[in-house]
């Protein structure tokens, strides 16, 4: 029992690490544009389906072809800054969601498409293997996502906070004009954060369907990963951090222990109702900016 | 601008309230409702079927637009509602044998008071944390669904009797048709309608800016969460309607693409008119169609391609249609019928 | 001495003429074969189909799709279907008209699917229902509309109340039966004494729930299980970890679910990776065995095993599957055990209009082809799948199921055949209140 509740938290740790990756892009597109997207489950899916498409029929060596699967998904992200977000700048709000989610529906049905209903298995990546700890097993390859994971937030803390690139996104953040005024074009800022997401999407398509398969039902972490973002607080990118293995143990927890009570089913919807919760007590999220509105 | 056709004077406050204003007005009014209710007379059984569905979209997305068109308040959970109104009605009719039309406005009510409760977080956050909060309520209600199975049958579903009242059973497509046709022309007759009373005003001040409807004295909170009710309880009765049409309830008839596809008819039928929600569902359900039909004939001369290729096609193709509409029509539909009525009310003269 | 001279030319004599006549008469018909080519068909019968094309079911359901297209544009490419008429007794010919749609394991599109489909002219007579989803929202318009329904699945609105529904496979809840069956002679033969923990793996769709009834439970528990729970599985599982550390507390020694490949891959990855092998044993349904188990999981599946009922794909010896195997190659689509569902799906579908058309002739109704459906002998499917047969009040064709496990890298035949348990409402196996 006391086991089973520490790999619980344990892999839940780990799965979460992979929500927070997903949810980096969210926020940082949030940061910068205002924009919500829904898409981050749709570049998570177009990041699997070209991994797999290189990797596997293309047979390319394992370094090149997540290079260059990484290069497609930042062309993708600057293709739709440029040719539909671009365009609904000053719609109000439902305009840019409802422009979000058509992107994910669209990026779900090129994918089947491509790779049909079914799945397609992806060359090994990660070690297949376990880790005992005393009488708890870690799967190596759930270890070694959730450390990728972090070694991608440290590079993009230290790119946010002392690259070049990373000021003007902050700047921007903070408000449009000022920037625009600086000689920062916004406009651009915009297009690079459409990258990070899109790369933060790739990487973690990859990582996942190298342990899955690539499928279209992929596009269903996006989801999660807005859940993440929402309990985090949209501006918060250390609300993300924490916040995704927060959620990755909540789910393990609820499928170990309330799942048999109830019948199953409730690893896809407790952490909705958490982030019903938070959303009342807390509307900005735990960790976000309350913006004072003015007429 | 909205021109009133040529030579029509409004003399008093009846004549400038009224929605059929001259002769011809009234003469196309009596004939549309002619032809809509002869319709089984001529019409083949897919016919009845494919506007007994736009019907029940339509009472649906009348409803979605009174909470986001109107009101502002953007909900991706409206199948969810529909899916309480459906379970409700067959409920209160199996097990409580409630008759069918009582059944029926208590599936409305209760799927009201259902989207009141999840409206709540409406009161605190708006915009996209509201949409959150809504979906939040689509996968819940979802969830009950499926596993409130001593109930709802869980993923089985339930089996629906057919609906009866004033001594007609309503078995046939073609009184099934009927029946769904008055229930649609009551929905958008009370939206409509709705729309333009102190309530309706009041939810476009709100969606407009809320904080200067507050200072004006709207009470926001009752509004809004008005609107959740309204919206809801048209969800429901097309929910109860929708499970009467067609005889069978699971969970899989209320999905979250549902919800979804609903807030894409809204866009693309043209946001806070009632119009615009018939023009979105009938050229969404029409796309539909045409890729159904389409698609196996697709497959057929390109058998290289396999047969799910082109059935993928019909995501796209609504991906597309909404994507293209908030690029280059963000007003919809209905505004081009706008545009349409009126360069013909001014011919010859360009304005 | 010339007597039987004579007898003996007799008998020649009539030897040649009967040799010749039969030569003549098979002439005859070859001629018949031949002109029935040469004219035109005598007119158009058509079948449709509504199937999850795309979403989370959809890599079984495409398979038994593209099977039963093979078939059907193969009778049409050889002339349709071929057969004599009744009143004349001429050869004849009709060609088939094959629609489909895709209703993605939704229930939403399936109204305005079905009646276009059902209401198309020529009027069809027999229609296939992939989905789940559709196949048990529609039997009571089909009984209305006197379509014969061929579902693919096992669930119980397909097959009872008997209606115009047919369900070929064997059901779902008697595969879980056989699963258990054969569970509890691995548990004994391994020397255990105690009672199984049994837990059941479900999808959150009506497939995966249709294997867990009253009956099935009641028949897992007469054979001596513990049943311990039901898990959830998500359509696309992360990590799967969580519901079997879950199911283990519980007690669960096997499990079993409604699943498809996509999940049942990942559980096989899982089980493997946290080294539960020997704890808990995985049991497959029919659709979670198929040959692409082994291409996506690998190594990982060995140990997998799992209820089958048809033959197997290498099997070229027996004749239903070499012709199955040579249409499904002539049209480039991958052969495998879910081909040979689809072919023989096909296979029953034409057959049973082939003998409407032989009793009736043309035209034929619905009616007349569920009267052929309900055949006294049943089905060949020259060893596709196991002896198929209705009656009147039963619409379930298989019974006769087998075990099947991955070793070495292959599927093979873990057991003898088992017959299932008759799981209809009501019947033998249904708890009493």
């Amino acid at each position: 029992m006391l086991m089973s509740v520490a790999e619980g938290i344990i892999s839940g740790i780990m799965i979460g690490g992979v929500y927070s990756l997903v949810a980096l892009g969210i926020v940082v597109v949030f940061k910068s544009t205002r924009v919500i997207t829904f898409t981050q489950g749709g570049l998570l899916l177009m990041g699997a389906i070209t991994g797999w498409a290189l990797l596997g029929p293309a047979g390319l060596p394992v370094g090149l072809g997540v290079v260059l699967t990484l290069a497609a998904c930042a062309f993708l992200g600057m293709c739709l800054d440029r040719f539909t977000l671009r365009p609904i700048i000053g719609q109000p709000i439902l305009a840019s969601i409802m422009v979000t989610i058509a992107l994910a529906w669209l990026f779900d049905s090129v994918g089947t498409l491509i790779i049909g209903g079914g799945l397609r298995p992806y060359p090994p990546l990660l070690p297949h293997g376990t880790y005992k700890w005393g009488r708890v097993y870690i799967s190596q390859s759930l270890l070694l996502q959730f450390i990728i994971a972090v070694l991608l937030f440290i590079a993009f803390t230290l790119f946010y906070k002392y690259g070049r690139l990373g000021l003007a996104m902050r700047g921007t953040a903070e408000d449009h004009t000022v920037v625009q005024s600086l000689g920062i074009k916004v406009t651009n800022i915009f297009s690079y954060s459409w990258v990070i997401a899109a790369l933060s999407g790739g990487v973690s398509g990859i990582l996942l369907a190298s342990t899955l398969g690539a499928t279209v039902g992929l596009s269903g972490i996006g989801m999660k990963a807005l859940v993440v973002v929402l309990i985090g607080g949209m501006e918060s990118i250390p609300g993300v951090i924490l916040m995704g293995p927060i959620i990755g143990i909540l789910e393990n927890l609820s499928i170990q222990f309330l799942d048999p009570l109830v019948g199953g089913g409730l690893g896809e919807v407790v952490p909705y109702a958490v982030m019903l919760i938070v959303l009342l007590v807390k509307p900005y999220g735990l960790f976000g900016l309350k913006r004072i509105e003015r007429i | 601008m909205h021109w009133v056709p040529c030579g029509t004077y409004n003399v008093n406050y009846r004549q400038d309230f009224a929605i059929f204003r001259t002769k011809p007005h009234w003469i196309s009014l009596v004939v549309f409702l002619l032809i809509l209710f002869t319709l089984p007379f001529y019409c083949s059984r897919y016919m009845l079927a494919l506007l007994s569905t736009i019907g029940i979209t339509i009472i649906a997305v009348q409803g979605l637009g009174i909470l986001t068109g109107y009101g502002g308040q953007i909900s991706i959970g409206q199948a969810a509602f529909m899916g309480t109104g459906a379970y409700l009605s067959v409920i209160l009719m199996q097990r409580f044998d409630f008759p069918f039309l009582l059944a029926l406005f208590s599936a409305g009510i209760g799927s009201g008071l259902v989207g009141v409760v999840f409206g709540l977080p409406a009161l605190r956050i708006k915009g996209f944390y509201l949409a959150m909060s809504t979906l939040a309520a689509q996968l819940i209600l979802g969830w009950f669904f499926l596993h409130l199975r001593g109930i709802t049958g869980g993923t089985e579903g339930l089996h629906v009797e057919h609906a009866s009242f004033a001594g007609i059973t309503f078995n046939t497509p073609q009184n099934k048709y009927w029946l769904v046709m008055v229930f649609t022309l009551l929905a958008i007759f009370f939206a409509k309608n709705l729309m333009r009373t102190k309530v309706g005003r009041a939810l476009v001040a709100i969606r407009d800016n809320d904080l200067a409807a507050k200072v004006m004295g709207i009470e926001v909170a009752l509004y809004k969460l008005l609107a959740f009710f309204i919206s809801c309880f048209f969800a429901g009765i097309a929910g109860a309607v929708y499970a009467h049409y067609i005889g069978f309830i699971s969970p899989v008839q209320f999905t979250l693409q549902d919800s979804i596809l609903y807030l894409g008819i809204l866009i693309v039928g043209g946001m806070g008119s009632i119009m615009g929600a018939i023009f979105g569902t009938v050229f969404m359900k029409l796309i539909e169609e045409f890729v159904f039909v389409i698609s196996p004939m697709l497959a057929t001369w390109f058998p290289g391609f396999g047969a799910q290729f082109f059935a993928a096609l019909s995501l796209a193709f609504y991906a597309i249609i909404i994507i293209l509409f908030l690029v280059f029509e963000p007003r919809g539909i209905n505004h081009l019928w706008v545009v349409l009525k009126n360069r013909y009310r001014l011919y010859p003269f360009s304005h | 001495m010339r007597m039987k001279m004579n007898v003996w030319l007799l008998l020649l004599s009539l030897g040649i003429f009967l040799a010749g006549s039969s030569f003549g008469l098979f002439g005859y018909a070859l001629a018949q074969e031949k002109g029935v080519l040469d004219r035109d068909p005598i007119g158009s019968v058509a079948i449709f189909e509504i199937n999850d094309l795309t979403g989370p079911t959809s890599d079984s359901c495409v398979p038994h799709h593209n099977g039963i297209w093979d078939v059907i544009r193969d009778v049409n490419e050889k002339g349709g279907i071929i057969y004599s008429d009744p009143k004349t007794g001429k050869k004849e010919r009709v060609k088939i008209n094959f629609e489909w749609g895709d209703n993605k394991a939704q229930a939403g599109p399936v109204p305005t699917l079905y009646e276009r489909m059902a209401n198309a002219s020529p009027r069809p007579i027999i229609c296939y229902m992939g989905s789940s989803a559709a196949g048990e929202t529609t039997p009571p318009w089909t009984q209305r509309d006197k379509i014969v329904q061929i579902n693919a699945g096992g669930g119980q609105p397909g097959w009872y109340p008997p209606r115009y529904a047919f369900t070929i496979n064997s059901d779902y809840p008697g595969n879980a039966c056989t699963a258990a069956w054969w569970a509890m002679k691995d548990w004994k033969s391994k020397g255990h004494t105690e009672a199984p923990g049994w837990a059941w793996f479900t999808l959150d769709i009506p497939y995966g729930r249709a294997t867990i009834k009253p009956e099935s439970e009641a028949y897992i528990k007469s054979l001596g299980f513990k049943i311990v729970g039901t898990w959830t599985m998500p359509f696309v599982p992360v990590d799967t970890g969580a519901q079997f550390r879950s199911m283990i507390d519980a007690g669960a020694n096997y499990c079993y679910g409604n699943l498809v490949i996509l999940q049942q891959q990942k559980l096989m990855k899982d089980v493997t990776m946290l080294g539960l092998k020997e704890k808990i044993q995985v049991i497959a349904c029919p659709y979670g065995i198929m040959e692409d188990i082994i291409k996506v999981a690998g190594k990982d599946a060995e140990g997998l095993v799992g209820v089958h009922n048809t033959a197997f794909p290498d099997e070229l010896d027996k004749p239903g599957v070499k012709w199955a195997h040579d249409i499904t190659k002539k049209y480039k689509h991958a052969w495998n055990s879910d081909s040979i569902l689809g072919c023989a799906y096909g296979k029953i579908m034409v057959t049973a209009i082939k003998w409407a058309l032989e009793t009736k002739g043309y035209p034929v109704t619905g009616e007349d082809v569920y009267n052929s459906m309900l055949s006294p002998d049943g089905f060949d499917t020259g060893g596709l799948l196991p002896p198929v047969k209705f009656t009147q009040t039963e619409r379930r064709g298989i019974w006769k199921t087998h075990m099947r496990g991955v070793k070495d890298g292959k599927i093979v035949r873990i057991s003898e055949d088992f017959t299932i348990p008759d799981m209809k409402p009501g019947g033998p196996w249904t708890p009493k209140e």
